[in-house]
């Protein structure tokens, strides 16, 4: 039996972002994109996987300000946002947004980039 | 396959419980056993629902409840699909009845969290999330939904008074139920007026977390006929899931594996969701019981809201929903939360409610419960026959 070929890791995903760099699976078939690992492609089933470099910005598309509760390592930076990210070639992926309290300061459709970071793989910031 | 029945349900209340997770899990069991007046001995296993017992540093509780019930040779195993572990549990019970592997099964789901502090449940809830994608991005679950609930209000003009409607509506109905956890009147204002949580979502949208244990012994039509109680078949299960995380998805304002569960159970049970009578839906902040009403379809995309207002889902409206409070009100005993939806279906369709809550002429109600941001869902419809 061929042995099942890992395109990435979740480990060499989460050091690219650290060094700046979005990775995604992709579907070599039909293009799909997915920030979690994909082996067989949940649109077409096309084995055919591979890894996309995704761009550095896009827009808030959908957001809450977590106020009151969060995981614990973040429970030191409420308030901050937690959003999904529309980036520039229509993939999205989670985005985390810190220092912002008010709604207001962060509708959707803001414009956002990828700020490199230990504290989250997908760290963004107002454009 | 085979018909099969509910023979008996029992449940603790919801809320703070001084009792472990066994004695929970076996006071709704034992509940279960003597409303349907089965012989223990004639209980093939079960399956034992239950997502947090570490919060009491208990797993591989189903040797421990079997134990208690006087049956310790009967096979008893967990199961764990988050917030949708009841109705997992409740289906596998189901096939294994339906399937002819055995005559008559337990499903049982009990949580307690009450033991733990706000700040480390918070924790817990989220290692159901696809971790390294939401929770480590800071999501909490209330944030997860909060997340759907923008995206919803974006495309639909949903508005917060909208939500807090919901919330009005089913602390309304566990005023009448007395296994509730919350029995509070509340205004869309209080509601409005209460703590941001995650924005837009605030600590009235959001269900409680409550400690509370719920049963149903499922068996075949010989069985349910021999025990003489009141007939209530499973017409139709489905079970099915959705993208774990939400960036992986293309609509944040759908729930899809609810619709493709419902449409599972509805072709089963032979019928269509416009002759359900009333329904439980998995509510567990106020987004999730529009987005439920409108992937089943009992509203149109972004109509859920009109519905709720206009008093159609309300007790005396057309289509009940959550007359029992649901998980807002009622209390959500994670992994007990699906077999409680169960325990009202049965009551309610068995007469057995009373009073000012029993639904009038209810002949066909659904059940639907959600794992996580519907990584997992289950939906059950029950029928009374003559």
């Amino acid at each position: 039996m061929a042995a099942v070929k890992q395109v990435m890791s979740q480990k060499e995903q989460k050091e690219l972002a650290k060094d700046g760099k979005l990775v995604a699976w992709a579907c070599g078939s039909c293009g799909h994109k997915s920030i979690t690992p994909m082996y067989i492609c949940p649109v077409d089933k096309s084995r055919d996987i591979g890894r996309a470099d995704l761009p550095s910005t896009g827009t808030i598309e959908a957001y809450t300000i977590q106020k009151l509760i969060a995981p614990e390592e973040f429970l030191n930076d409420i308030p901050f946002a937690f959003t999904v990210v529309k980036l520039d070639d229509g993939t999205l992926v989670s985005g985390m947004v810190l220092d912002v309290s008010r709604d207001a300061d962060l509708p959707v459709g803001t414009k956002v980039r990828h700020a490199p970071s230990y504290k989250s793989v997908f760290l963004f910031e107002k454009a | 396959m085979r018909d099969v029945y509910v023979v008996g349900v029992g449940s603790t209340h919801y809320g703070k419980l001084e009792q472990t997770l066994r004695e929970a899990a076996v006071q709704a069991s034992m509940e279960a056993i003597e409303s349907s007046g089965i012989d223990v001995d004639k209980i093939d296993g079960a399956f034992v629902a239950n997502a947090l017992g570490m919060a009491e540093r208990q797993g591989h509780l189903g040797p421990l409840v079997m134990t208690s019930l006087g049956i310790p040779e009967k096979p008893a195993s967990t199961i764990e699909s988050a917030c949708a572990s009841g109705q997992s549990a409740f289906r596998e019970a189901y096939v294994n009845v339906a399937g002819g592997f055995a005559d008559a099964y337990l499903a049982v789901g009990v949580e307690k969290v009450s033991g733990i502090d706000s700040i480390t449940a918070t924790g817990y809830f989220a290692y159901a999330s696809d971790y390294m994608y939401e929770g480590a991005c800071g999501a909490s679950f209330p944030g997860l939904y909060a997340t759907l609930a923008r995206a919803h209000m974006k495309k639909y003009g949903t508005s917060e008074e909208d939500l807090a409607r919901v919330a009005v509506q089913n602390h309304e109905n566990a005023l009448l139920n007395p296994k509730a956890h919350l029995k509070k009147k509340i205004s869309v204002e209080d509601v409005l007026k209460s703590t941001v949580v995650s924005s837009p979502l605030k600590m009235f949208d959001a269900c409680p977390f409550s400690d509370g244990a719920s049963a149903a012994i499922v068996a075949t039509k010989e069985i349910a006929e021999r025990l003489g109680g009141p007939m209530i078949r499973v017409a139709g299960v489905g079970r099915a899931g959705s993208v774990a995380a939400l960036p992986d998805r293309t609509d944040l304002t759908s729930l899809s594996g609810t619709k493709v569960a419902a449409k599972q159970a509805l072709a089963q049970a032979r019928t269509t969701i416009e002759k359900i009578d009333f329904l439980e839906v998995h509510d567990c902040f106020t987004i999730a019981e529009l987005v439920a009403m409108e992937d089943l379809g009992i509203a149109d995309p972004g109509k859920a809201a009109a519905f709720v207002r206009d008093g159609r889902a309300a007790r005396g409206g057309e289509k009940p929903v959550n007359a029992s409070g649901g998980l807002k009100a009622k209390g959500h005993p994670v992994a007990a939360t699906g077999l409680g939806q169960i325990h009202e279906l049965y009551s309610q369709l068995a007469g057995q409610v009373g009073g000012e809550r029993q639904l009038k002429g209810v002949k066909r109600g659904l059940a639907h419960n959600v794992g996580a941001t519907g990584g997992s869902v289950a939906i059950a419809i029950l029928e009374a026959e003559n």
